[in-house]
């Protein structure tokens, strides 16, 4: 198993602030969003230990996950 | 002809020879609602050579609350042709080109071909998608924006240096949060077009941002985060 630490940011905030989840080994960002019911629509980028990732990666141990929301408008 | 600018001038991270890159540079901008007023006005000001904008959109009352070169007189017109009348006036020594038309991927070289760079003012990721595709495919840089609510986020995006638009998300549709879905305060529009305008000029003379820069003026956030380029991208990974 693997802790992680997912915090959201504004518009992703009504899904969840911050949180620690305990998670088995091969988790992705995906499996986060689906395990949290936010849907992938709302979120713009998967940011891991203060880099951009892709949606698909594999997350470690103590890894931390933050979620920014997909800002459209102009 | 650089006395206007003396106090840009003044700021060591421009000088004169950053000035003189700006006043040659020439760039695009897609897009005249609240984030394309802020970058034109900024622009202008910042005496870039020559700017061409692109809107098919008119102005409305609801508007103006965020979009600052429009009044109360310009309801109705068209925001191409509202904004070149104060930016003329802003600065004459600036090329100003405005155009009434809607962007898509069979018209956009035809407005940014010869530009130094692109800047996203638009409302909609598809039309992003358009800007992102054609930029990677003409290795040109452009600067992503997006706004809602209290929110803003904004990057460079330089072909094959820094992700691309389809590096950073997954998204593919028009489901994102917007003015119209969430509202939207002018503290926002103003702060993000600003950023842009101002990672352009910083593209322009040389001194580029490698951040992704994430603001939510109502929660007091300011954060910059690092990027990543993904060698797997469909559009620009393994080139």
């Amino acid at each position: 198993m693997i802790k992680i630490t997912v915090k959201a940011f504004s518009f992703l905030e009504k899904f969840i602030t911050e949180t620690t989840l305990t998670l088995p080994e091969g988790v992705s960002c995906e499996d986060v969003l689906r395990r949290l019911n936010i849907p992938k629509k709302d979120v713009f980028v998967c940011i891991v230990n203060g880099s951009n990732v892709p949606f698909n990666t594999k997350l470690k141990d103590n890894d931390s996950l933050s979620l920014l929301p997909h800002l459209e408008g102009g | 002809m650089l006395e206007r600018y003396d106090r840009q001038i003044a700021y060591e991270g421009i000088g004169k020879a950053g000035q003189e890159k700006i006043s040659k540079s020439k760039v695009c901008v897609i897009g005249c609602g609240a984030l394309g007023t802020t970058i034109l006005n900024s622009l202008c000001r910042s005496g870039i050579g020559h700017i061409i904008f692109v809107d098919d959109d008119t102005v409305e009352l609801t508007n103006l609350q965020r979009q600052m070169l429009f009044d109360e007189n310009d309801v109705g017109k068209y925001k191409v042709h509202a904004a070149f009348e104060k930016l003329d006036v802003i600065n004459s020594e600036v090329i100003i080109e405005g155009y009434v038309d809607k962007i898509s991927a069979d018209n956009i070289s035809i407005y940014a071909e010869d530009c130094d760079i692109i800047l996203d003012a638009t409302d909609n990721f598809q039309t992003r998608q358009v800007i992102n595709t054609y930029c990677i495919a003409n290795n040109k840089p452009w600067i992503y924006g997006g706004v809602a609510g209290s929110c803003g986020m904004a990057t460079t995006i330089i072909p094959f240096k820094t992700p691309c638009l389809n590096c950073l998300s997954d998204f593919k549709t028009n489901e994102g949060y917007t003015a119209k879905t969430s509202g939207i305060i002018n503290a926002i529009t103003a702060s993000i077009g600003s950023i842009e305008a101002n990672l352009a000029i910083r593209y322009l003379i040389d001194k580029p941002s490698d951040k992704f820069i994430y603001l939510d003026l109502f929660n007091d956030i300011f954060e910059c985060f690092e990027l990543k380029q993904n060698p797997n991208c469909k559009i620009c990974g393994n080139k």
